[in-house]
């Protein structure tokens, strides 16, 4: 038996079958929250971004042409709906300072990071990411965790081929340094210790 | 720096992979259906009495209605023998005469009150929904 695509979820929804549109958010639910967990950073109103997003596509379900993935469709939906949220709340994100990188220091961070346990990793990753601009953090959940192209990644940021290559770059420095002076010190510490 | 650039967006990509993704809380799918679902029931509440489907269909009997009874007379007339005349509007010598003003004022209370009927129409929808 062939599995279905988004597509022939996409058309039962359309022909009446509501039902189908669960597996759909069921397959999506969890990107999108952290989609906008990571633009807003609580996660109540990520939830309720997120839930909005999902309701916004369902009623517009009709007007998706089917010329890009539903998944970038979404993204689009949920990006725009958290840039609306922070701009009715207007918070300012301070940018980061970005020094040099060499190529010695990465591996001492790899290292850091690896002594790191899992739960603590992730949490301290969190925290790392939403020291960065909302826009930063999406672009880099899109490119390293969702692993898209750049030229899918424009289509649900609206900016152009250039820019996203460049924001990618410089948002990869600043988030090495947040959790360099996070995670190096621990390390550092602990490791003196011993 | 060439070999730097790798390492870092290496060392990016398993940062983010590390972090993973977030899960939101369990009774999320459902709070979205019962939304969906309640869209679903304002779209069929929202469905005219009257379908595209049926206002063309009266459009095209109009149309006939219109077409057969001005070019084929049937040369009788179902009031028969009745003498209507002693209603005709000539006999009270009216003379209507509809000013230019008149008439535009006309049209464009027409206009608002379409444009109102959808203003209406779009705050219902947006009181229901809340």
């Amino acid at each position: 038996m062939t599995q279905k695509t988004d597509q022939d979820y996409i058309l039962e929804v359309r022909s009446g079958n509501v039902n189908a549109y669960a597996i759909l958010v069921t397959k999506y639910k969890d990107m999108m929250f952290t989609l906008a967990l990571r633009m807003v950073g609580n996660r109540e109103d990520a939830e309720e971004i997120a839930q909005d997003t999902f309701v916004k596509a369902y009623t517009s379900l009709s007007t998706f042409k089917g010329t890009s993935k539903f998944s970038t469709w979404l993204y689009r939906i949920v990006y725009n709906t958290s840039l609306d949220y922070i701009k009715k709340k207007k918070r300012v994100i301070l940018s980061e300072h970005i020094d040099e990188i060499h190529e010695a220091s990465i591996g001492t961070m790899q290292d850091a990071m690896s002594y790191l346990e899992a739960q603590e990793k992730k949490e301290t990753i969190e925290r790392a990411l939403l020291q960065l601009p909302e826009e930063e953090r999406v672009l880099l959940t899109l490119f390293y965790f969702e692993e898209l192209s750049l030229k899918e990644i424009t289509e649900i940021v609206h900016i152009s081929y250039e820019n996203v290559k460049i924001k990618l770059h410089r948002s990869r420095k600043k988030l090495y340094h947040i959790l360099k002076n996070v995670v190096e010190p621990i390390y550092l510490s602990h490791g003196s210790r011993k | 720096m060439e070999a730097e650039n790798k390492k870092l967006d290496q060392f990016t990509k398993e940062v983010i992979q590390d972090a993973g993704l977030s899960s939101p809380s369990v009774d999320f799918l459902a709070n979205v259906m019962a939304e969906v679902s309640k869209e679903e029931s304002l779209v069929k509440a929202q469905n005219p009495l009257i379908t595209k489907v049926g206002w063309m269909i009266i459009a095209s009997l109009f149309a006939v209605f219109t077409f057969v009874l001005t070019r084929f007379s049937l040369g009788f007339s179902i009031l028969g023998d009745w003498d209507l005349s002693s209603l005709m509007i000539e006999k009270y010598e009216m003379n209507v005469d509809i000013p230019i003003t008149y008439a535009y004022c006309f049209f464009f209370l027409l206009v608002f009150v379409i444009i109102q009927i959808n203003f209406i129409k779009k705050y219902f929808y947006r009181s229901l929904k809340n």
